[in-house]
């Protein structure tokens, strides 16, 4: 989308128009989304907080920043609801603090085919706590110490709740390598069961 | 922000799930319940209005129950008139059969006896002593009995209407016994014990020096200033309401009523209670506030003159905080944050009013007022449970009840 689109756009939502309001809606719900169902549980909660999000981007659209980039404040503003939507359940302290998270990653999970719907429902059955740690340090780029601000916890419960989420994530990976996979496995089961099963009936056929 | 050790499946995940994504079609679905949310909040609007809609309706209930209240009042006024219009009646009925020249002249007989009373011209412009009926129930005259007090007052001249005009003192004069009237007068029997079969109430006698409660409303608008802990930098507000004021002692009053208010402010990140911590220090923290303000107050007449009032008044106000909006500014030029909260947060009698109205009648039950005002939380307010304080003045003009229901002169 084109800058000077995207402004005509924001003037239309300004003006509470609907038409245009949709339109930003469909323009960023992909990217909106993306980041929506990283901190979700699931697809259901996830769409939640897209909606409690974008309706901030609506009430607050008078108050962007033209200097700055939309998607980013967009962005934000959809990363801020994810923790907000988890925060008032998410039961923070429970977990045990840790001097320091074990760099537990020997294996080379970089070269691991997985794609992209995997690597989500992985991250997807993560305990909230867990993923919240995980999404704000390995793909935000937060530090310990910031995630501790930012979600009202100590940098050592940080630590733990990644160092956990690394844990649970590198047994799904593992898992998931062992399992024959659809693309790539050995798929002659089904097929050696159809034929069978088409042997007999004829062999029943034949007697009968 | 960035590490220099990237464990690799931070790398994996990051790499995996980060970035726009062409997976994730739109659904239309979720535009459905995006557009319920927008037009929920376009409803919140009407939410303000279903409130004024309310208030007005409890506005005129109130004038209904004054209404009622004076109605009574002004039945009593009433109650006479239709008895006079019977014993108009019963008059002509008479007067149908006193055609005869006795009658007339046995009633001039009994009039003008002074131990029917002594008669007294009220209005000097009244007619001459002559003693009709008349001039009795037009109230031009004012009969005093012997102990000298005023039957007129009392609605005795009524009494002595229907006395006349009923068939016992008719019957009486009929029959010329005179003196029998007048000892039934002057022993008070008469009044007290008509033989009439018209009732003749005993009616309240109203009392000037008894107070009467006045009720007041007035339509305020207050351009007022909110800081936090302090007015220091404090941002400027605005209040728009009704006030309804009920003096119930001479100098004692009780107000309540209603107002929208804009409440604006700036709060550091010491004065604004969060649980969210933010990694960049918060510079401050910009807040708008639509707040709905109930106050009841007691107010002390201090001086009243002529057509102008002062009064000091005390009490407690709630707030109903219908949108919250606080939009948190970092260092470095980070984005800002921005909380948005409905209808969530309420202080009932949470904060403490003091203020003083000067108030100046217009004329017709109209008055002006100027309220300065100053209000103290007692407990936190809003979302981060600040110590949002406010002062203003508050113009209005208001409207006399009484003055507004009272009977025509």
């Amino acid at each position: 989308m084109g800058e000077a689109e995207l402004q005509q756009l924001i003037a239309g939502c300004l003006n509470n128009s609907r038409k245009d309001q949709k339109m930003l809606y469909k323009a960023f719900y992909g990217f909106a989304m993306g980041i929506c169902l990283r901190y979700a549980g699931n697809r259901y909660e996830a769409a939640e907080i897209l909606n409690q999000g974008f309706f901030k981007v609506y009430s607050n659209l008078q108050r962007y920043d033209e200097s700055r980039p939309f998607m980013a404040w967009v962005g934000r503003i959809m990363m801020n609801t994810a923790i907000d939507y988890h925060r008032r359940n998410a039961k923070w302290a429970e977990y045990d603090d840790v001097d320091e998270a074990l760099d537990i990653s020997n294996g080379d999970y970089a070269d691991s085919k997985l794609n992209y719907d995997e690597l989500l429902a992985m991250i997807q059955r993560l305990p909230n706590a867990y993923r919240t740690v995980f999404n704000l340090y390995a793909i935000e780029g937060y530090t310990h110490d910031e995630i501790g601000d930012l979600l009202g916890i100590s940098a050592g419960t940080s630590k733990s709740n990644l160092f956990k989420a690394r844990e649970k994530l590198k047994q799904m990976i593992l898992k998931t390598e062992q399992l024959p996979r659809p693309d790539t496995g050995n798929n002659f089961g089904p097929v050696s069961i159809s034929a069978v099963s088409v042997g007999m009936s004829f062999l029943v056929n034949f007697i009968f | 922000m960035k590490r220099l050790n990237e464990n690799k499946i931070d790398k994996l995940f990051k790499d995996g799930l980060s970035g726009p994504k062409e997976e994730v079609s739109f659904n239309e679905a979720d535009w459905v319940a995006m557009e319920k949310m927008l037009d929920k909040k376009s409803g919140k609007n009407t939410v303000l209005f279903r409130l004024m809609y309310y208030t007005s309706g409890i506005a005129a209930l109130l004038l209904l129950a004054y209404a009622l209240f004076w109605l009574p009042q002004k039945k009593d006024e009433d109650k006479r008139r239709p008895r006079v219009a019977k014993n108009q009646e019963i008059k002509k009925q008479h007067n149908g059969q006193s055609e005869q020249p006795g009658k007339v002249l046995a009633m001039e007989l009994a009039a003008s006896n002074h131990n029917i009373g002594r008669v007294e011209k009220v209005p000097v412009a009244a007619s001459k002593s002559f003693f009709s009926l008349s001039a009795v129930r037009n109230g031009r005259y004012v009969a005093k009995n012997d102990s000298g007090q005023s039957l007129a007052n009392s609605p005795s001249n009524d009494t002595a209407v229907n006395l006349l005009a009923s068939g016992s003192v008719q019957s009486q004069i009929d029959s010329g016994i005179v003196m029998a009237n007048q000892s039934l007068v002057d022993s008070g029997q008469l009044l007290e014990k008509p033989e009439q079969p018209l009732p003749v109430k005993a009616p309240k006698l109203k009392t000037n020096n008894g107070f009467k409660p006045v009720l007041s409303l007035a339509i305020v608008g207050a351009p007022d200033v909110n800081g936090v802990s302090s007015l220091n930098g404090a941002k400027a507000g605005a209040n728009l309401g009704i006030q309804l004021s009920v003096q119930l002692l001479p100098k004692l009053s009780v107000t309540s009523g209603i107002a929208y208010a804009v409440k604006r402010y700036s709060a550091s990140a010491g004065q604004y209670e969060s649980s969210y911590k933010s990694s960049t220090p918060v510079t401050y923290i910009d807040a708008n506030c639509k707040v709905l303000d109930v106050p009841l107050n007691v107010n002390y007449q201090l001086y009243k003159k002529g057509n102008n009032a002062l009064q000091l008044g005390t009490g407690l106000s709630s707030y109903w905080m219908l949108r919250e909006n606080y939009e948190f500014e970092y260092a470095n030029n980070a984005p800002s944050f921005y909380i948005n909260v409905a209808n969530q947060n309420r202080h009932l009698l949470g904060v403490l009013n003091f203020n003083a109205t000067y108030q100046r009648q217009l004329g017709h039950g109209i008055n002006a007022l100027v309220q300065p005002y100053y209000k103290v939380p007692l407990t936190g307010i809003g979302n981060g449970r600040v110590n949002l304080r406010s002062a203003g003045v508050a113009f209005g003009v208001g409207i006399n009840m009484n003055q507004l229901f009272r009977k025509p002169k």
